[in-house]
């Protein structure tokens, strides 16, 4: 497995600047043109919105470059000619194929968390103790590993680039505006709150609003990405070696 | 002779093509062996079948008599593949494409850095190891990929046409190395070159629509013609097609063909020759050329059906 994490680790250093470009830029994106033209129109209690909404921010950049990163990788098992076609031929299964691109993109989306979350705080000069950061990234850690198995597994399952495209933005619509990450979901239709995924977004938002939060949706989240990760292997076994 | 690596009713279908049909074949043990026939044949899909990159339809494969399904991870250390085409991440450097492949296979670093220092003075892609793969020549980058699938020093080799796209010097290079390695190695090579499948291989099969038609050593190949000979006379002008209409009679004459200005045939009686030229006599001949039939010949009599 380190063999396959230290391939991604060469390439990741041929590309340190553009890494660090998207890790700066893409939070910042986001701050510009969501979360600045939203705080006009949302109110929030306790802290304000542009506060509120840093949260939003590290989840949903993280989630972004993790789904990229994941389906990039995936995708390369797809091409005869590829480096990672030829992978196949060593002694690793493909679990351990699967398991190193869900921990390599895991690695990179909690560090661009990390940015997005100094970014907007220091922003909006507000102070979260280290504890907080940890907790924070704890609670999204199955948010993160969720988002790479989803992006393994459309890029196992749908072969045509158009219909790829479709499924990213229907997600990544639904992700953004639908799930709680930058606007509040009180008000939404009550499905919405049956959903995991809202609730462990809202325990990461307790954390800063200094509120009670609780465990087990993200544990949730979780053990639904594991189910994912044993669809995805089972998949893999049809796609991979054909 | 033990075998190496045996392949019992290996098929293999792709979109409903079938590409190989109840194959199968056996590697003795150090030995090379050469798979030949027409593109399409199927042999690189038996190589990517042995090393895992496509799973086999039906039938079993075993190598050092390992199931290629059930222990894969055993089956998949001792052996080095080298595929047909240019396979190496254009996102790292050659060096670090080598690296990897190593770690792949648990070569300690020092090792890998030896190999691939020995390998880059003898290819001379010293270098460019710290380059990226995109524009270097197609013959040094297929050095470059005959190398790796030797980094971890595999009992079995899988190659899946090794010289492809080489220039002379660096095919010597690769078939001094083959047979300098080869004694305490299983060799199993795909070519379109037959003088190299002549020279270089202890054993010969040839492919043909999904199953291995001839499988021997080049001299019992050759030997189940029965001294079959090629014959060619050729004349100074372009004959008619009529001159074709003799040898049609002689029932030993095997695909008479008029080629130009030359009269082909095969016939393992030499008489017939004489029979031929007696009867084409009155054209004025200019040229004339006896060999016994090689590989290509049975190759090429087999893919066409005439020698079958």
């Amino acid at each position: 497995m380190i063999a396959l994490i230290k391939r991604e680790f060469y390439i990741f250093k041929h590309n340190l600047i553009s890494y660090i470009c998207i890790w700066t830029l893409l939070p910042l994106s986001m701050y510009l043109f969501i979360s600045i033209p939203l705080s006009h129109h949302i109110r929030t209690d306790v802290i304000n919105y542009l506060n509120w909404s840093s949260i939003g921010n590290a989840i949903s950049t993280s989630s972004l470059l993790v789904y990229v990163v994941s389906l990039n990788s995936i995708l390369k098992y797809k091409y005869t000619t590829n480096f990672s076609k030829m992978m196949l031929s060593s002694p690793k299964t493909n679990s351990q194929h699967l398991m190193a691109i869900v921990l390599w993109s895991t690695g990179v989306g909690l560090i661009q968390f990390l940015f997005s979350l100094t970014l907007t705080q220091s922003l909006n000069s507000s102070n979260l103790f280290i504890t907080d950061i940890i907790l924070i990234l704890l609670y999204a850690l199955p948010i993160i590993v969720i988002v790479s198995n989803i992006s393994i597994f459309i890029g196992l399952i749908v072969s045509s680039s158009f219909i790829r495209v479709f499924l990213t933005s229907i997600l990544a619509v639904f992700f953004l505006f639908g799930s709680g990450l930058f606007i509040p979901l009180e008000g939404a239709p009550s499905f919405f709150h049956y959903s995991p995924l809202y609730y462990t977004i809202l325990n990461i938002q307790n954390i800063i609003t200094i509120d009670s939060s609780i465990v087990y949706p993200s544990i949730i989240v979780f053990v639904i990405s594991v189910i994912i990760f044993i669809i995805n292997l089972i998949v893999s076994h049809k796609v991979f070696r054909t | 002779m033990e075998a190496s690596i045996t392949l019992k009713s290996i098929a293999k279908i792709f979109d409903s093509d079938t590409i190989l049909a109840d194959l199968s074949i056996g590697v003795e043990n150090n030995s090379n062996h050469v798979i030949i026939g027409q593109n399409g044949a199927g042999k690189s899909t038996i190589l990517k079948i042995l090393v895992g990159i496509i799973e086999k339809d039906a039938g079993v494969a075993y190598i050092h008599g390992k199931d290629i399904s059930t222990r894969a991870a055993e089956t998949r250390m001792v052996t080095g593949y080298m595929p047909q085409y240019i396979d190496l991440d254009s996102d790292m450097t050659i060096y670090e494409n080598l690296m990897v492949y190593s770690e792949l296979y648990g070569v300690s670093s020092n090792k890998a850095k030896s190999r691939i220092q020995n390998f880059s003075e003898i290819f001379n892609y010293k270098d460019i190891l710290f380059k990226y793969p995109a524009n270097q020549s197609l013959g040094l980058l297929r050095s470059v990929q005959f190398s790796r699938a030797l980094l971890h020093d595999p009992r079995v080799l899988l190659l899946d046409e090794p010289t492809l796209g080489m220039d002379p010097q660096y095919k010597i290079k690769v078939w001094n190395i083959l047979d300098r390695i080869g004694k305490d190695k299983t060799i199993l090579f795909t070519t379109q070159d037959f003088s190299e499948a002549e020279k270089f291989a202890d054993r010969i099969s040839i492919l043909h629509r999904g199953d291995i038609k001839m499988d021997g050593t080049i001299e019992k190949l050759v030997g189940a013609t029965k001294g079959l000979s090629k014959y060619e006379i050729r004349f100074k002008d372009t004959p008619s097609e009529n001159i074709l209409d003799p040898l049609k009679e002689m029932p030993k004459i095997l695909k008479p063909l008029l080629n130009g200005n030359s009269l082909e045939f095969y016939s393992n009686d030499k008489k017939d020759f004489f029979r031929v030229l007696r009867s084409v006599i009155s054209s004025e001949i200019v040229d004339l050329d006896i060999s016994f039939c090689k590989l290509i010949d049975l190759y090429l009599g087999l893919v066409e059906n005439g020698l079958e």
